[in-house]
This record gives C-alpha cells, structure tokens and sequence, in this order.
C-alpha cells in the first residue's frame, strides 16, 4: 500500500516545486492528501484541527522545499516527509494548548455500498472511537503500519522514536482496540 | 488474541474511512497566510576554525549545523515549524561559543532536547560530559548509560543529534577507533572537529583512524 515515488515525475516537480511553482505542489502532494487527511483527523484532537494541521503543514511544505539543497531534495521521499509534519504539528499543537479528548467526531461515511453492511459500518465506528481513546502516539504509530502501510523501521523514522518503541506501541495499542471488540468479529462485520 | 483475529482488526483499521479531500484543499492551503505553530525563531551564525556554525536559538538553542548555506539552515528551520528569522545571538550565547572556540570542553548554554525521546536525551546528556581531547566508544556510552547492549542505538541516536559540535557527539567513535559516521557532513568533518580539538586523526586503509 506504500507510494512509491515514481522516481523520475517526482524529481523533475520537485524542482519546479523548489522555484516556487504551486501548480506542480499540488501535483505532487494530491496523490497523498487522502491518506494524509485520513490519519491527520483521527491523530488530532478533532476532525477541524486535522484539517487545519495538514494545510498548515502544506503551507509550510511549500516554504521548506524552496530552501531545500538539490542534493537534499532529490533523496527526498515526500510522502514520509509530510506524515512526519503533520506528526510535529500536532504534537506542538498538542503542547501548546493542553490537549482535550474530544469524542468521536468523524463524520460517519455516508456511502452506503452494496458490500458495505451495517454490522461493518459499526465495527468499523468502534474502532474508531477505540483507537482515539488511546496516548497519541500509539494511535499515530498503529494508523501508519495499519492503515498508510508502513513498516515499523519506517514508522520509527516518521514518528522519531525508536522502533522498538514502535513495535510495543502497535502491540499493546491494538491488543487494547482487540480487547474492545466483540469477541467474534470476522472480516465482513459482525457475524 | 488469534492470529486471525489479529488480521481482521488490521484490516479493520486499514479500511478506516479516508475523508473525501475537496478539490481546493492544496489552493487554500497555500492562499493561508503561512503561520508556523512554532512563531519566529532566530538564528545566527558563527564563523569557526572548521566551517560555518549555525545556531538556532530562543531562550536555548535548538538546532545547530556545520558548513552547508544559510538557506538549507532556515529550510530545516521551517521543517521543524517555525518560522526563521537571521539575528544576532544574545551575549549568553556568543560567549558560550567563544569559550569553546577558544578551547572549552563544555558548551555552558541551555540545549532544548525536550522533544527528543528519552533515550536519546540520555546518549545526549552523556556525550555532553566528554571532556574537548578525548573520545568514547559507541559502546562505553552505552554502558555509560546503563544499557550496554544498545551500542547501535547509540550510534543512531548521535546521528539523529539536533546540535553537532555543541553537544560533541563527534567525540564518539567506533571500539576500533575508527571515525564512524558525522551527520554533521560525513567522517572527514568529524576528522577536521577532532584534530582542531588536538586528536591525532591518520586516514588508513579503513577510514579515518585516530592514532
């Protein structure tokens, strides 16, 4: 599930992005704004400071790439970059102004499809709220390897602890969600 | 908790719903005006025997970089959220360097590591107590520590170090005496800080190797 930078695409926009083309910023973060906005919502303390974490976060991108040196910006895996970010942001956010669990704001999905059962839909909204009771990190750590797809020696770079520290927090954190679920859960919702 | 049981919950969190991204989330991002979480921070610069040194500072220093450009300084400045502001260093600051141009072990200026992880505040605070002169194995800060089997975490932790030369972590080396790696610009910039502090550095077969 990791994008891969297409090498070559990815180089020659992040030059134009360095001379301060806004066109080619939008190219090549749009790939990723999904997945981004997905994990930045459930790490903050609420959906409108997720939102408001990655435009930061992609104003800033903007400024920092035209100060990177080339040989710094053609090593540079853009995708991790901006996980890392949005990370920092909250986790300064967080200190700034105490953080305050908030209940479960993310809107329900309200694309009913054919597969998607309302057993699913539960289970998935319990999830959910079990993973936000969690420390933010461990919910930061368990949503890159399970949900963005990264492996924890990747996670450990992201998050900058070391992947140890990774490897328990997704252990205990999802032994913690497991223990929330109802004990016969299968891979279509409820049974 | 099965196997099994375990791959339905990741599969559970991987299907997690991603929020629908409106088309002019990235025009509106950019059209904000740019207000880094952090606000202002300033940095100087400081002419050293061994390259430019680039300084970080509010009330501590945060970040630190030997030789490279002014402007990649400021680019990693922004990386952490801040906005980067050229200004001269407070007296505190510019004689704290002085003293350690001037031959000084100790960097005697606040070092802000308090959003580092523990561990690496522990390699960090133990490599700020090696005397100018002398160097340390990976694996003795490790012991040093009271974690001997983590010499490679070690390693990674000083790599990973925010403020090369002030916190010297050029000053640790490999058990074979060879350099190692310098985030700071590679083991020749380690060779240059060390022979400034008076170590005989000799380049041998295997790298750099102090005599």
């Amino acid at each position: 599930m990791v994008v891969t930078a297409t090498a070559a695409g990815e180089e020659t926009l992040l030059e134009q992005v360095a001379s301060g083309d806004r066109e080619a910023f939008g190219t090549l973060v749009r790939p990723h704004l999904s997945g981004l906005l997905a994990f930045a919502v459930r790490v903050a303390p609420d959906h409108a400071a997720g939102e408001d974490a990655l435009q930061d976060v992609l104003s800033q991108a903007f400024q920092t790439l035209q100060r990177k040196p080339a040989d710094q910006l053609s090593q540079l895996d853009i995708r991790p970059w901006l996980f890392r970010s949005v990370i920092n942001r909250l986790r300064r956010m967080g200190r700034q102004r105490r953080e305050v669990p908030v209940g479960l704001s993310l809107e329900a999905g309200h694309s009913p499809d054919a597969e998607e059962t309302a057993g699913r839909r539960a289970l998935l909204s319990v999830v959910d709220a079990e993973l936000r009771k969690l420390p933010r990190d461990w919910r930061a750590a368990i949503l890159l390897r399970h949900h963005a797809g990264y492996p924890p020696e990747e996670i450990a770079q992201i998050l900058d602890r070391p992947s140890g520290t990774i490897k328990a927090w997704i252990h205990r954190g999802t032994r913690r969600v497991r223990a929330a679920l109802p004990d016969d859960i299968v891979e279509g919702g409820y049974q | 908790m099965s196997g099994s049981d375990t791959d339905v919950l990741h599969a559970l969190i991987g299907a997690l719903e991603a929020p629908s991204v409106k088309a002019d989330f990235v025009g509106r991002a950019l059209e904000r005006p740019f207000k880094p979480a952090g606000g202002r921070l300033r940095y100087a610069e400081f002419l050293l025997p061994v390259g430019t040194l680039f300084v970080a500072f509010d009330d501590a220093v945060l970040l630190s970089q030997v030789g490279g450009h002014g402007i990649n300084f400021e680019g990693r400045i922004l990386d952490m959220g801040y906005q980067p502001s050229r200004a001269d260093a407070p007296v505190a600051l510019r004689t704290a360097i002085h003293a350690l141009v001037e031959g000084g072990s100790r960097f005697d200026y606040p070092v802000d590591t308090g959003r580092l992880g523990k561990f690496q505040r522990r390699v960090l605070d133990a490599t700020r107590a090696i005397p100018r002169g002398q160097v340390r194995s990976y694996s003795a800060v490790a012991v040093q520590i009271g974690a001997p089997a983590a010499a490679r975490a070690v390693g990674t932790a000083l790599a990973r170090n925010p403020v090369p030369i002030l916190i010297p972590c050029h000053r640790v080396v490999r058990t074979d005496r060879v350099l190692g790696e310098y985030s700071g610009g590679g083991s020749e910039v380690k060779a240059r800080i060390l022979r400034w502090e008076g170590i005989d550095v000799r380049v041998q077969r295997a790298g750099f190797v102090i005599a």
